[in-house]
């Protein structure tokens, strides 16, 4: 018996031991490729219809560091229908298959501000919205993505400022059947008309009861006074007491696995360096 | 003969299947985003390992997803390199109007053992069930190939740096003994269908001091969702990025930041991120 439980004592050490190996040994790193991907950093370009696939390029890479610059190139294109056409041409060749490059071109045609551009606008916001059953989890189905340009587009129609796209925004606003898309419209109507009470006043006759509160919305912006944001917020829910969340309570779940692990002092990732 | 041929052409469909299954998992390329966040770094080495064991991104799961071609931007685990990248040095850190800081959503996104969750490691699938999902009983997070297929939605590095921060709330949630899953809908101001609903604790700005987000109170005043803490870190990056994040990155972290709280939330939310100026 003894001479049983030694040996047990002799495996178990055996089986912590190589364990213990296990974990600190490093894990092999990722290798290099052969041939790496290197993307330069897009050059400015005028906007023009032979340089429109160009200024693309560097207005997506752009960061908020150009974005005046690239705000004074489109102003100096805004009623050129070329530019236009071209534009909606690679939005079109490009739709759906990459978002990220869709909602670019669809910010420049509206920063145009060209009102030639309303039509086909109003033919982004109007397209269908097809019926889901269920979303992957943690994903966006393709709902998501036709309400995130319908959106985007609606934003622009907004922008247009003229008497036409604000009756067609109203229109956007009273009569489209996805509540993002309304709510994106309220918000960019509020924004073209100075977020004024008057105008809050004016829109709030023609809004559906559910979106009301919208009009109460607050703007998260990068330059905002914190405490007046919170205020604002803080009323949004003074105002709409049954939109808080119910409290959570604590956790009664039981872990379906105990936490074992040491806490570990993390390795610091290298000091950031500015490539391009 | 016959016999002999059969078999070599059952070991060639086999090896073939075998090529498919370990090669073809997602849709390669990069979208324009994804090629826009990689130019700022070209695939900078002392960061990418760093990543993989500040991830814990292993041989022996990404192997096969580029974690041997790991500078090839077309591939699954440069892309994961890419939102990590984006997670650690993309944002301002601005105290005055930030929602969380940069140590908040990287002790929440990386695999260490943190106040946020327990030691977890990333893996990839090839399942297009669900964007990434939280394996809580075995401490993983499982990345599927709509966070990495050229033409999904969510196939750009501001998406699947998000869903690090959402996933890893799951992890949270299974920390603190709370049901690690969210609410089926549509319920309420939410209008998902199936199980993508989550309450908005609302706190303000400041609310939460830096390196406190995994900080709560069971009264929902200091609270976090998973669909939440991913917002935040969202209209953080859409607002309070550094100058150099692309606008590509931007733009879409903004359109879905305000497409989640229009649709993912149970109670509406007192808030919209940014401004709808087109550019």
């Amino acid at each position: 018996m003894k001479t049983f439980q030694m040996l047990l004592l002799v495996g178990l050490l055996v089986g912590c031991t190589k364990k213990q190996t296990e974990t600190e040994k490093p894990p092999d790193p990722p290798r290099q490729s052969t041939n790496p991907t290197v993307i330069a950093k897009p050059k400015p370009v005028d906007l023009t219809p032979i340089n429109v696939d160009a200024f693309i390029k560097w207005a997506s890479a752009s960061g908020l560091d150009e974005r005046e610059k690239i705000r004074e190139e489109i102003k100096k294109s805004s009623q050129n229908s070329e530019v236009l056409k071209a534009l909606i041409d690679r939005f079109e060749k490009v739709d759906t298959l990459d978002l990220s490059y869709s909602l670019v071109v669809l910010s420049l045609i509206g920063e145009l501000q060209n009102p030639s551009s309303q039509k086909w606008l109003e033919k982004q916001i109007n397209r269908p919205i097809p019926t889901v059953k269920e979303t992957p989890h943690g994903g966006l189905n393709s709902g998501d993505v036709i309400e995130m340009i319908s959106s985007k587009a609606v934003e622009s129609l907004a922008y247009l400022k003229t008497n036409e796209s604000d009756r067609a925004t109203l229109n956007v606003i009273v009569k489209h059947p996805s509540k993002a898309v309304r709510a994106a419209a309220i918000d960019a109507y509020l924004f073209n008309h100075g977020d004024t009470d008057d105008i809050k006043a004016k829109l709030k006759q023609s809004l559906r009861k559910e979106d009301l509160i919208y009009l109460d919305r607050v703007r998260f912006l990068r330059e905002k006074d914190a405490k007046t944001f919170n205020a604002k917020v803080d009323q949004f829910y003074e105002q709409h007491p049954n939109e808080k969340a119910e409290a959570p309570g604590e956790g009664t779940e039981k872990r379906t696995r105990p936490d074992t692990t040491k806490f570990v002092k993390p390795i610091t990732p290298p000091k950031f360096e500015r490539k391009q | 003969m016959k016999q002999i041929l059969k078999t070599i052409l059952a070991i060639l469909l086999a090896t073939n299947l075998q090529f498919v299954s370990l090669h073809a998992q997602c849709n390669d390329g990069p979208s324009q985003a994804e090629s826009d966040l990689w130019a700022t770094h070209n695939c900078w080495w002392d960061f990418v390992l760093w990543q993989y064991q500040a991830y814990r991104m292993f041989d022996s799961d990404w192997g096969t997803w580029g974690f041997r071609d790991a500078c090839n931007i077309a591939l699954p685990y440069p892309k994961a390199v890419n939102a990590s990248y984006l997670l650690t040095y993309g944002l301002t850190d601005n105290y005055a109007s930030q929602w969380h800081s940069t140590l908040d959503y990287r002790q929440a996104a990386e695999a260490w053992s943190s106040p946020n969750h327990d030691q977890i490691r990333y893996a990839p699938s090839a399942s297009r069930a669900w964007l990434a999902q939280a394996a809580v009983s075995n401490a993983r997070t499982d990345m599927g190939c709509l966070l990495f297929d050229q033409r999904a939605a969510t196939g750009n590095p501001a998406t699947r740096a998000g869903d690090y921060i959402h996933e890893a709330w799951h992890h949270w949630q299974h920390k603190r003994n709370y049901i690690a899953s969210h609410m089926t809908g549509p319920i309420d101001a939410c209008t998902m269908t199936g199980s993508s609903c989550d309450w908005y604790y609302w706190h303000g700005v400041g609310a939460f001091d830096f390196g406190e987000m995994h900080k709560y109170t069971s009264d929902g005043a200091f609270f976090h969702s998973p669909n939440q803490a991913q917002v935040e870190f969202l209209c953080d990056i859409a607002e309070l990025s550094q100058s150099w994040v692309p606008t590509s990155v931007r733009t879409i972290a903004r359109s879905e930041a305000n497409q989640r709280l229009n649709a993912r939330f149970r109670n509406a939310v007192g808030y919209r991120c940014g401004d709808p100026r087109p550019w």
